[in-house]
């Protein structure tokens, strides 16, 4: 456009020669300077796969805190009309269990999440922020949350890294999210995501004081990545769970719910867990109702989530 | 001339690691080398494709659809998505491994049949067994890359591979031997 308006030639997009969305790729970038010149030129048509693959959108990793935290939040606030302010972060991918509804930029759901609050009261509004986001963008939106005592639940997921980017330093041990929230006056509770029994507690509590004013809730537990890294270098190998196929009643609640990407649902609705992708969690060890989910170190589950919460 | 190899697999399996083991060792084996992380989150789980292409010269680092000689899939549903890469005589090198998208499951054995038979040089490698034997899954790309290394003449001057990793790679070199 701005050559254009400067009297050069041009042509692109905007006259079709290139696609307007989507990934140029080399086929439709050899088509469009085909065109442009004049040249008639066709590519023959790549093979086709003989089975189509089923897509493979980006998921938590195996393990990941935030999933537990999502699975403890949906249970806590089933039956609610929830609107979730979400951020961004590896957290953004609770978008894969419908749970961020919106998300704009680093540090938006707190911002966004107290004005939806005050405009739709009859939603229950939970933010979530990852502990770099909170430190980074989120402070002057808590101010705000103080004085205007928005009635929302904000959730820090402190996985105690800037996991998304690559796992660089966050301030979460030196500067608690606890603390940082109860300095401003807002009430903060903690919990840990592989406590899944006491985090959809501590959840179910802080989302009925959330109907009259702010609460803040750090799901702390650092990222699985660092902590496999943390292991590897110790030696340790975590343990491993599996699903006994006689006790499994393929009521679907971890794969469907919990959403583990360790976890498929075979064809008859059995769930199977990928050796090769477990990494100890036990998160769907916990949510199964039938006690299908086991695992043949349970000594070790102990000292594992230990080392990991020191990661 | 000019070897043009993708590399797919899962975010997490050491895609772009294998793909950059694959250039280091084309590199000191003289050639020139380009390398493009094309697609894909390294990590959380999703299709990952890295494009390596080795010569005399080389003067882009993407393949085309249609302009594999080689793809190497860590993983087989991969595999099958990296199928537009693929040409007439092309090799397809695939981990006998399939992991699972959440709520899609696709039976192993019809994946690994639909592979062969589609005029193409299908060679199908346990790395992953390989790797869980080794003590670690974490290893199988070290096991594909002996095997690649191997397929592509590639397999001499690997010593700044870890001791580890140089296991691996070494069981992938030896299957690869064996096969061809
Ligand atoms: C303004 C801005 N700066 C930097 C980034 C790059 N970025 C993406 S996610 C992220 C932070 C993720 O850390 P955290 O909130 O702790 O979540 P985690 O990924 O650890 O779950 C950053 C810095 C961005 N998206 N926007």
């Amino acid at each position: 456009m701005q050559l254009r308006s400067m009297g050069v030639r041009t042509k692109g997009k905007i006259d079709g020669y290139f696609p307007k969305a989507g990934e140029l790729t080399l086929r439709a970038v050899e088509a469009g300077i085909a065109r442009v010149l004049g040249i008639s030129f066709s590519l023959p048509d790549p093979p086709k796969p003989p089975l189509e693959p089923p897509a493979r959108p980006p998921y938590f990793c195996p393990g990941c805190p935030h999933m537990g935290t999502f699975y403890a939040l949906k249970i806590a606030a089933a039956g609610q009309k929830v609107v979730w302010s979400g951020d961004i972060g590896c957290y953004t991918l609770g978008v894969n269990t419908g749970q961020q509804d919106l998300v704009t930029h680093m540090g938006s759901s707190l911002g966004l999440g107290m004005g939806i609050a005050e405009a739709d009261k009859g939603k229950l509004v939970v933010a979530t922020i990852g502990d770099s986001t909170f430190y980074h963008s989120a402070l002057p939106q808590l101010v705000d949350l103080s004085a205007s005592r928005a009635p929302l639940l904000l959730v820090v997921m402190d996985n105690n890294y800037t996991a998304m980017t690559g796992g660089q330093p966050s301030p979460s041990r030196d500067v608690p999210a606890e603390r940082v929230a109860e300095a401003f006056g807002i009430r903060a509770y903690v919990t840990d995501p592989a406590d899944v029994e006491k985090s959809v507690e501590v959840f179910k509590r802080a989302v009925a004081e959330a109907k009259s004013g702010p609460v803040v809730v750090v799901s702390k537990r650092p990222c699985t990545l660092e902590a496999l890294r943390v292991a590897r270098r110790s030696g340790f190998k975590p343990p491993r769970y599996y699903v006994d196929p006689s006790a499994c009643r393929a009521c679907g609640i971890c794969y469907n719910l919990l959403k583990c990407y360790a976890i498929s649902r075979l064809p008859d609705g059995k769930a199977w867990i990928d050796p090769g992708l477990c990494n100890g969690c036990s998160m769907c060890a916990q949510v199964c109702p039938y006690d299908a989910i086991k695992t043949n170190e349970p000594g070790k589950v102990k000292e594992w989530l230990e080392l990991w919460s020191r990661a | 001339m000019v070897t043009s190899v993708v590399v797919v697999g899962v975010g997490g399996q050491g895609v772009v690691t294998l793909a950059r083991w694959l250039g280091r060792a084309a590199a000191a084996a003289g050639h020139d080398v380009r390398i493009a992380e094309v697609h894909g989150l390294s990590q959380r789980g999703g299709s990952v494709d890295v494009h390596v292409r080795f010569g005399e010269r080389v003067r882009s680092p993407t393949v085309p659809e249609g302009g594999a000689d080689y793809v190497i899939a860590l993983e087989a549903l991969e595999a099958l998505r990296a199928f537009r890469y693929l040409r007439e005589g092309s090799s397809l090198v695939v981990n006998k491994r399939v992991i699972q998208v959440p709520g899609k499951y696709v039976e192993p054995d019809l994946v690994f049949k639909s592979l062969v038979g589609k005029g193409f040089v299908v060679r199908i490698v346990p790395a992953y067994d390989i790797a869980v034997k080794l003590g670690d899954p974490l290893y199988e790309n070290a096991v594909m890359f002996g095997y690649a290394a191997a397929l592509l003449g590639l397999a001499g001057a690997v010593d700044w591979l870890d001791e580890r990793n140089l296991k691996a790679f070494r069981e992938g070199v030896s299957l690869a031997q064996r096969s061809s």
